[in-house]
């Protein structure tokens, strides 16, 4: 009886930790997911102008939809920014604002822009100016070391790869 | 004797645990579906708007001829289109603007189109009328800043309404005005702008021709509008087959089919059933 109560209580104890690395993992892959989707979403539909770097992080004007709050329905500022630890994304509507992490603890954030050079040529960027009236062809998103993301938009012309 | 008790307690247990491991699976994948589904749309957007940008670009078209087999010409029938194109939407500006008493007819207009989408699903009896005048008073207030505005970032100032607007403004998944399934967006029907826009009868969506006319004949003058030969019924022909209304209802429609392009693109996945509908960037 003795033996099969410490099989059993092994089992359960090997199935216990399992499921905990597993649901770490799942946790993981869900906040993955959720930022890939959630700024997929942002770039493409994000407006015109309004789409820049700085040193607070990264603007974005966008077509946020139909939301249940009319504030944040519509057209919305975006800012992509780190907030002490946690990368974040703020809809700033006019009177308030509204804060998502995205990402908790993340060590640092790296943006590059696919996009045309000052002499016309498609190359990675690392800042997107103010100036700029035009969209990159294809972001990339780096936190720390580990975690990449690449975001794929509407292109406005063809790239030509020699 | 005591052995059996205790063996179906630990059977309890481990089928306990099985039971919630299997619900967790099954959410992870509901999710995971979910996810994939959503990125194959995203992809399917991608192409499309590519394709339609890449028609744009200037230079010759390069035609690969192939060669081709007589076949009998088949009946053309017209896909129905995914979205109402803005150009056939219902503008409520000069209801906004001037009030109801100016423009009778157009409120009585507005208020059948939310009647015949909503009446059973989102709006009591008689509550078109509530939500269409809380509408028209907030959009006034706002028109002296604006001349174009939003549907979506209007606040009725009314909690309740607020939410069956906003449940109206997103529609349902799948909406099927003739044959009473679900309910279509607002958003597409309706709009407020300064440009005096009739109802493009060319780019409307059978939701639209049900909700402006009789839903039962929606289809038939959907697909007669988009017959072979590009057939126009007209004014006279739209007089013709359908019950006698004001001369001021017939202005507020456009016969003969603007040139504008539909700006938003839906794309889907089948086999998740997720769609993405987005405005094309200007």
């Amino acid at each position: 009886m003795s033996v099969l109560l410490v099989v059993l209580f092994q089992f359960l104890v090997a199935h216990a930790r399992v499921e905990q690395t597993s649901e770490c993992k799942a946790a993981l892959q869900l906040q993955r997911e959720r930022l890939q989707s959630r700024l997929e979403t942002l770039f493409i539909n994000s407006l015109r102008d309004g789409f820049y770097t700085d040193e607070q992080g990264l603007h974005a004007r966008f077509n946020a939809g139909v939301d249940p709050d009319p504030a944040f329905s519509g057209e919305q500022k975006a800012l992509l920014n780190m907030r002490g630890k946690d990368f974040c994304f703020t809809q700033e509507a006019s009177a308030k604002s509204r804060t998502e992490i995205l990402w908790k603890n993340a060590p640092n954030v790296q943006w590059f822009f696919f996009g045309k050079n000052e002499k016309g040529a498609f190359e990675w960027l690392s800042i997107w100016p103010k100036t700029r009236s035009d969209h990159p062809s294809m972001i990339r998103l780096t936190l720390g070391d580990e975690e990449r993301f690449a975001f794929i938009l509407p292109s406005q012309e063809p790239v030509v790869l020699r | 004797m005591n052995v059996l008790p205790f063996v179906i307690a630990i059977l309890m247990v481990l089928s306990y645990s099985a039971a919630s491991l299997l619900q967790k699976h099954r959410a992870s994948a509901h999710a995971q579906k979910a996810y994939l589904g959503l990125q194959r749309a995203e992809r399917s957007f991608l192409q499309l708007a590519e394709q339609r940008k890449f028609k744009e670009l200037p230079g010759d078209l390069v035609k690969i001829e192939r060669e081709t087999h007589p076949q009998p010409p088949k009946p053309r029938i017209a896909a129905l289109p995914a979205t109402n194109s803005a150009c056939a939407r219902l503008n409520l500006f000069p209801l906004a603007l001037e009030g109801r008493e100016r423009h009778p007819v157009l409120y009585e207009v507005a208020a059948k189109l939310l009647r015949t989408y909503y009446q059973n699903t989102l709006l009591r009896q008689g509550e078109e009328y509530k939500l269409l005048d809380v509408l028209l008073s907030a959009a006034k207030k706002r028109l002296e800043k604006q001349s174009t505005i939003p549907l979506e970032t209007i606040e009725l100032g009314d909690a309740r309404l607020q939410r069956l607007y906003y449940l109206a403004l997103k529609g349902t998944k799948r909406a099927d005005v003739v044959s009473s399934k679900g309910y279509p967006p607002l958003l597409e029907a309706i709009k407020i702008t300064n440009i005096n826009t009739h109802v493009c009868l060319h780019h409307a969506h059978p939701n639209m021709l049900a909700g402006l006319f009789e839903p039962q004949i929606a289809l038939e003058l959907f697909r007669e509008l988009h017959a072979e030969h590009g057939a126009s019924i007209g004014l006279e022909g739209f007089q013709r087959r359908l019950a006698p209304r004001p001369p001021e209802f017939w202005k507020l429609l456009d016969y003969v089919g603007c040139k504008d392009e539909p700006m938003t693109l839906v794309a889907n996945d089948e086999e998740s059933g997720i769609a993405v509908q987005r405005e094309l960037r200007k």
